[in-house]
C-alpha cells in the first residue's frame, strides 16, 4: 500500500476449531465482506510472535482475540495498548508467546504502530470442534458492527 | 561429611518445550547419579494409527508438535510412498524442500533466539535482549515472519499444514505465490546472517573430554545437498544405513524416570552405542556439501567441520538458517509448477519405512499396511527421545567439571546444557524442577 498513513489493519487472533477461540478469525471474515477501504484484514491461527513486523508505525491496528472466561461470556473489553502497558511476561516458550507478550515485544524494539486497539470478547467454551457460543456469535455481530461503521483513518 | 540437599526451582526453565525435571546427585565431589526425569503423559498417537487409513498419518502425525509438524508429514509420507514404491521428485520433491526450509527457519530461529540466546546473553529472556538489542530482534521476528509465510503458501497455514498429502500436495501454489516470497527471503538473509555473527560472540563454555569417546553423531546424508527428506543413515563412525534398516538398528528402552523411551545403536536393555541426532551431528556428516556462501560464513566465524562442544550447537543452527534461506530463496527462483500436485500412492500392503531431518534432529517412522490400506502398526521415534541418553551424558560430565560453582549459577548452566539439544519434550506444559544433593563439607 503506497499511502501507508491512511491504512487500518485488522488481526483476528484464535483458532477457528477450538469453539469461541475462533471469534478473531470470525469477526474478520465478516469484516472483509464490508470491503472496507485502506482496510487490511490479516488472521493468525498460529503464532503471533512476529506481530511487531506484520505493522507499520503509521498503521491503526485492532487486535480481535478471544479473552479467558470470567462468568460474562460475550463481554467486550476494549484496551488502548499504546495507553496501557500489558503485563510483561516474566520468561517465554513458542507456547506463551501470546498476544500480550508480542506486542510488548513490539513496545521494546520500538516498533508500536499509531494506534492498537484490543478487542477482547470474552469466551465461554473452547473444546475441540465445538462452535462459537451464541453469546459470542451476538457479540461478534456487535463488534462486526462497530468495525465496519467506523471511518477510514487520516 | 554430611548430606546436604538443595532445592532450586528455576522460573527460567520454562525455556524448553515440555514438562520434566533434573536430579543431580554428588557425592564425595562425585556425580553419582543425573536423571532427565520427564513425566509427560503417554500420548498414544501410535495407537490412534492403527485401523486408520494409509492417508492419514499425514495429518494425525502433524498434529504431535506445533514446532515441527513438517517434519511429522514429511516422515509419514516417505514412509508410507515407499511401500507403493512411489517417489515424487521435480517440482513436488522442490516443494516439499520448500516447505522444510520454512519449518527449520521458524523452530530455529525461536530457539536460537527466544530460548537459547537468553543463557549467553545472561538475561531470562529474549524480552531483555529485544530491549537490549532491538534491531537484531526485529530481524529476528522478521526471519520468523518468512518462515511462517514459507509454511502459509505451500502448506496451507503456518502451523499444522493443511496442504499436504500422500505423493505431494493438494494444490501446487502458483508461480505468483512463491515469487510473493521473495523480498521476505532476501531481507530474511541479512538477519539470519546478523544473527548468526551475534551468536558467534557469545562465550562458550565447554565440558572437557566430553564426547569424543562416547558418543556416535547420527543423521541423514544424502551426499549432494545438505539432507531435509532422503539420504541414508550415517554416523561419523561409519554407520551407513537405509532408513528400513534403523528400526532394526535402533534399540528404544525404558528407564524408570522418564515416560519417554531412551534409545541406543545396537544394543539391549540400554547397552549399545551412544549416540546423538541433531544439528552437531547433520554439520559433522555433511558439512562438505554445502553451498560456498555457507562454507565461507563458517570459516568466517571459526565453526569448523567438526564441532563436538553442545554449547556451539547455536551456531551450527545459525548457518541452518541461513542455509534454509538461501535454499528456499533458490527452490523460489527455479520454481516450475508441477503438472500434478501429488502422485497417486495406492493401498499396498506391506512395511514403509521414513526417516527425516526435523529441526532436533532425525524423526523415524515406520507403518504396516494391510491389503484393505489400513494402516496395523507404527512406529515413531522423534528425536528428542534419541537424544536423551546424550543430555544426561553432557549433565553428568557437565556438572563433574564445573562442580566448583553455586547451585544457582550451576543449574541454570545445567538448563543451558539441556537446552543446547532444543528439546522437545512435549506440547503441553513447561515447568522444569532442579535438584541438586551434593555431599556438604560443612
Amino acid at each position: 500500500m503506497d499511502d501507508r498513513s491512511a491504512r487500518r489493519l485488522l488481526i483476528g487472533v484464535g483458532n477457528r476449531e477450538r469453539g469461541d477461540d475462533a471469534v478473531g478469525p470470525v469477526v474478520c471474515d465478516l469484516v472483509r465482506e464490508c470491503a472496507l477501504p485502506d482496510t487490511d484484514v490479516l488472521v493468525f491461527e498460529g503464532s503471533v510472535v512476529d506481530l511487531p513486523v506484520r505493522w507499520h508505525p503509521t498503521d491503526h491496528v485492532t487486535i480481535i482475540d478471544a479473552a479467558a472466561p470470567d462468568g460474562r461470556p460475550g463481554h467486550v473489553a476494549v484496551i488502548d495498548a499504546l495507553a496501557h502497558r500489558l503485563e510483561p511476561p516474566t520468561s517465554v516458550s513458542t507456547h506463551t508467546i501470546d498476544v500480550g507478550a508480542a506486542i510488548e515485544l513490539a513496545r521494546a524494539i520500538d516498533r508500536m504502530p499509531a494506534t492498537l486497539t484490543i478487542i477482547g470478547i470474552e469466551g465461554a467454551r473452547f473444546e475441540h470442534g465445538s462452535a462459537l457460543s451464541p453469546e459470542v456469535q451476538h457479540a461478534a455481530g456487535r463488534v462486526v458492527t462497530r468495525l465496519c461503521r467506523r471511518p477510514p483513518p487520516g | 561429611m554430611t548430606h546436604r540437599t538443595v532445592e532450586l526451582n528455576v522460573p527460567t526453565l520454562t525455556r524448553v518445550e515440555g514438562e520434566g525435571a533434573m536430579h543431580v546427585t554428588v557425592r564425595d565431589g562425585v556425580v553419582a547419579d543425573v536423571q532427565l526425569e520427564i513425566y509427560e503423559p503417554p500420548r498414544f498417537f501410535e495407537a490412534f494409527l492403527r485401523g486408520r487409513s494409509h492417508s492419514e498419518p499425514v495429518d494425525i502425525t502433524a498434529r504431535i508438535c506445533g514446532i515441527c509438524p513438517v517434519a511429522y508429514q514429511m516422515s509419514a509420507c516417505h514412509a508410507i510412498e515407499s511401500i507403493a514404491g512411489v517417489h515424487p521428485g521435480g517440482a513436488i520433491r522442490e516443494l516439499r524442500r520448500l516447505l522444510y526450509c520454512g519449518e527449520w527457519i521458524e523452530s530455529h530461529v525461536l530457539h536460537i533466539a527466544f530460548l537459547h540466546a537468553p543463557d549467553f546473553v545472561g538475561v531470562d529472556s529474549s524480552f531483555e535482549i529485544a530491549r537490549l538489542r532491538p534491531d537484531l530482534m526485529a530481524a529476528v521476528l522478521h526471519l520468523k515472519k518468512t518462515g511462517n509465510r514459507i509454511m502459509e503458501v505451500v502448506g496451507g497455514r503456518p502451523i499444522h499444514p493443511v496442504n499436504v498429502r500422500l505423493g505431494g500436495f493438494y494444490r501446487a501454489p502458483t508461480r505468483a505465490e512463491l515469487d510473493s516470497l521473495t523480498s521476505d527471503l532476501e531481507q530474511a538473509h541479512a538477519g539470519a546472517l546478523a544473527l548468526l555473527k551475534w551468536a558467534a560472540t557469545f562465550e562458550f563454555p565447554s565440558i572437557p573430554d566430553r564426547l569424543a569417546e562416547h558418543t556416535e553423531y547420527v543423521s541423514l546424508r544424502h551426499g549432494s545437498e545438505y539432507p531435509f527428506n532422503e539420504g541414508r543413515i550415517v554416523s561419523n563412525r561409519g554407520l551407513d544405513i537405509d532408513a528400513a534398516e534403523f528400526g532394526e538398528r535402533l534399540h528404544e528402552y525404558q528407564v524408570k524416570h522418564s515416560t519417554a523411551l531412551h534409545a541406543v545403536l545396537d544394543g539391549h536393555s540400554g547397552r549399545g552405542r551412544h549416540f546423538q541426532t541433531g544439528p552437531l551431528a547433520r554439520w559433522m556428516n555433511n558439512a562438505d556439501v554445502v553451498p560456498d556462501t555457507i562454507r565461507a560464513v563458517a570459516d568466517e566465524l571459526g565453526v569448523a567441520a567438526v564441532e563436538t562442544n553442545p554449547f556451539r550447537s547455536i551456531l551450527v543452527r545459525g548457518l541452518e538458517v541461513l542455509w534454509a534461506v538461501e535454499e528456499a530463496h533458490r527452490t523460489v527462483a527455479t520454481y516450475v509448477a508441477p503438472g500434478t500436485a501429488a502422485l497417486e500412492v495406492p493401498a499396498v500392503a506391506g512395511v514403509g519405512h521414513g526417516c527425516t531431518e526435523a529441526p532436533r534432529g532425525m524423526l523415524y517412522h515406520r507403518y504396516e499396511v494391510d491389503a484393505a490400506g489400513l494402516i496395523t502398526d507404527a512406529v515413531i521415534v522423534p528425536p528428542t527421545s534419541q537424544n536423551q541418553d546424550a543430555i544426561e551424558a553432557d549433565l553428568r560430565d557437565f556438572v563433574a567439571s564445573h562442580l566448583d560453582l553455586d547451585d544457582r549459577t550451576l543449574g541454570r548452566r545445567c538448563e543451558q546444557v539441556i537446552r543446547n539439544y532444543d528439546p522437545c519434550i512435549s506440547c503441553a506444559t513447561h515447568f522444569l524442577r532442579f535438584t541438586i544433593d551434593r555431599a556438604d563439607d560443612g
